[in-house]
């Protein structure tokens, strides 16, 4: 208890330092959920940067203006290795651009899986349902409603691509900022990977999960952006992803970086973040239907 | 007749919009005389403003950076046109012109065709390496910032140059490879390129093996800049992907790009639809990949 008030108090001294604008965090199940991660509420820690050990999850919401929405969506999934979700510079930075580009924006701050592996993919898939259920109110057609994930969040965005069970939660478009794809050894992020199916997981997970391998002629188009010295998830995840696409005949835009090795988020002090801006605008306007 | 239908499809291969400005005159690579033969007869060779087929004999166009602004740096740019041709504007000439402006010098090698002797083309690529280095004081360029660059089967050259040079006299500094042909995997293999490379079975992999680039990546390989086009059905973008995974499987440094659209051949036509954030890229990594190494 007394580590949440102390989180709490700090946040509330940076609070300052979020934007004016930024909405209330709404629960994404009213009713509650019905499942649980079996995590404690006590232990969750939240500061202006990061929910770490999230029990509830919940969403903030950016329409876009309807003056000059486009009718794209795109549900922004944090990294933070499936333990926690850096729900400022990938995610509600993120979504203020994406305001800016015409496109509505939904950050998920999903909860943490504690090896439920089921927990963040029924996030995902509820999140992107709320989202062409708010259509109207939201300024999006419910054609046009694609998901982003970064690292363990881009895991998230890959899974909700390849494991949609219907039109309600396919995503219509991915995109995926260094993003563990593989729960293969050889080039996994073994933190990612532990939180989600444990330790002991058997080789069918480890498969089901390896995003890679699940790719169909009905996975959506990807935009997949990275470092190619990240040496936390190493870049053979979205090459493997890449080519999967290839293989399937999918279209995708791939950039890999010279350097920023992990992590830059939305921030300016990226290298490439203009680059990088610039391309992913271009290919929104390319995509709309 | 046949051989005119030959040369009318490779010119359609090799569309260029662009009159010629001042061209430099063409440097003979070996004045002495070449070591090796592509077994074709000096008559088969023809000419045109654009592309240069049949090569028997092997030259340079030379693109000297302005030394008020150059940078040191320079490329060797090999133009694609499937080891049947040499189409030297749209992938040579408006490259070279360009790397001017960048303040770098550029090279365009019309090497000769393969006819089946893979040799010859490395070789002459190497040996525009080699003359470079050697000319460094008089052509103005640092010894170590010599880059190879090419385009589909000009960029299987730039590729096999940076993965089969000899020693530090012929290696590339840099490489950068546009839509290149690289590997004999039997799922995507160009069958176009290592077909007129090799003139042999190319299931025979024991063969094509030492021509497929990323199969002969070392720690030695230099570093690449990668670029294609996601849509592209004439040379498979995983050949760029293969060729960036086995670069890390080697710790090589690597920049690469697959854009939506564009198909094959798009060089250095301004209409090319993400040509000006391909320039971008390409400009900002030549300026840095002398500091990174």
């Amino acid at each position: 208890m007394k580590k949440v008030i102390c989180a709490m108090l700090t946040a509330s001294l940076f609070a300052g330092t979020l934007s004016a604008q930024s909405p209330e965090a709404l629960p994404l199940y009213p009713e509650g959920a019905a499942e649980s991660n079996g995590l404690s509420p006590e232990k969750v820690v939240e500061t202006p940067e990061s929910l770490a050990g999230g029990v509830e999850a919940d969403y903030f919401i950016f329409p876009a203006d309807p003056q000059t929405a486009t009718g794209q969506a795109v549900v922004i999934c944090p990294g933070g290795g499936y333990a926690a979700v850096a729900y400022a510079h990938e995610g509600i930075q993120v979504a203020q651009w994406f305001n800016e580009q015409g496109v509505t924006a939904l950050v998920l701050r999903y909860r943490m899986p504690n090896s439920h592996y089921e927990i963040p993919l029924k996030d995902a898939q509820t999140a992107l349902k709320l989202m062409r259920e708010n259509a109207q109110q939201w300024h999006v057609d419910p054609n046009q409603v694609g998901i982003m994930g970064f690292s363990a969040g881009g895991h998230l965005a890959a899974t909700a691509s390849t494991h949609f069970t219907d039109s309600t939660n396919r995503p219509d478009f991915s995109i995926l900022i260094y993003p563990v794809v593989s729960f293969d050894p050889a080039i996994t992020h073994s933190g990612t990977r532990d939180n989600l199916i444990g330790k002991e997981a058997p080789e069918s997970l480890i498969d089901y999960y390896s995003n890679e391998k699940q790719i169909t002629d009905q996975t959506p188009r990807a935009f997949i952006a990275l470092s190619d010295d990240d040496s936390a998830v190493p870049s053979e995840n979205s090459v493997r992803y890449y080519s999967a696409l290839k293989q399937h005949g999918i279209p995708a835009e791939l950039h890999i970086y010279p350097s920023g090795g992990h992590g830059w988020g939305w921030r300016e002090s990226f290298k490439y973040h203009n680059e990088l801006l610039h391309s992913l605008g271009r290919w929104l306007t390319e995509i709309r239907k | 007749m046949k051989r005119f239908l030959l040369i009318l499809s490779l010119l359609s291969a090799c569309a260029s919009s662009h009159p010629s400005m001042q061209m430099p005159a063409a440097e003979p690579l070996y004045p002495d005389g070449a070591p090796n033969s592509n077994g074709l007869s000096p008559s088969d060779a023809q000419y045109t403003e654009d592309v240069a087929f049949n090569t028997t004999e092997a030259d340079y166009l030379l693109f000297t950076a302005d030394p008020q602004t150059a940078t040191g740096q320079a490329v060797v740019v090999c133009p694609g046109g499937g080891y049947g041709a040499v189409c030297f504007d749209h992938e040579g000439i408006q490259v070279a012109r360009w790397l001017n402006e960048q303040g770098i010098t550029a090279a365009i090698l019309r090497y000769r065709m393969p006819n089946g002797h893979p040799e010859v083309p490395i070789g002459d690529a190497l040996t525009l390496i080699r003359t470079l280095r050697e000319k460094s004081d008089i052509y103005g360029i640092d010894p170590h910032q010599i880059g190879i660059m090419g385009f589909s089967a000009g960029g299987h050259l730039a590729a096999a140059a940076s993965t089969l040079f000899t020693d530090s006299t012929d290696r590339p500094d840099f490489s950068v490879l546009i839509y290149a042909a690289i590997t004999d995997d039997q799922d995507i293999i160009d069958r176009e390129t290592f077909g007129n490379l090799l003139k042999s079975d190319l299931s025979d992999t024991l063969t094509t093996r030492r021509y497929s680039c990323e199969k002969q990546v070392t720690d030695q390989t230099p570093p690449a800049f990668l670029a294609c086009s996601d849509d592209d059905d004439n040379v498979w973008p995983e050949n760029s992907t293969r060729y960036y995974s086995a670069l890390k499987r080697h710790g090589i440094a690597a920049e690469l790009h697959a854009f939506p659209t564009g198909r094959h051949g798009w060089g250095w036509n301004p209409d090319f639809k993400y040509s000006e954030e391909l320039r971008t890229a390409l400009a900002r990594w030549l300026k840095t990949i002398g500091r990174d190494q």
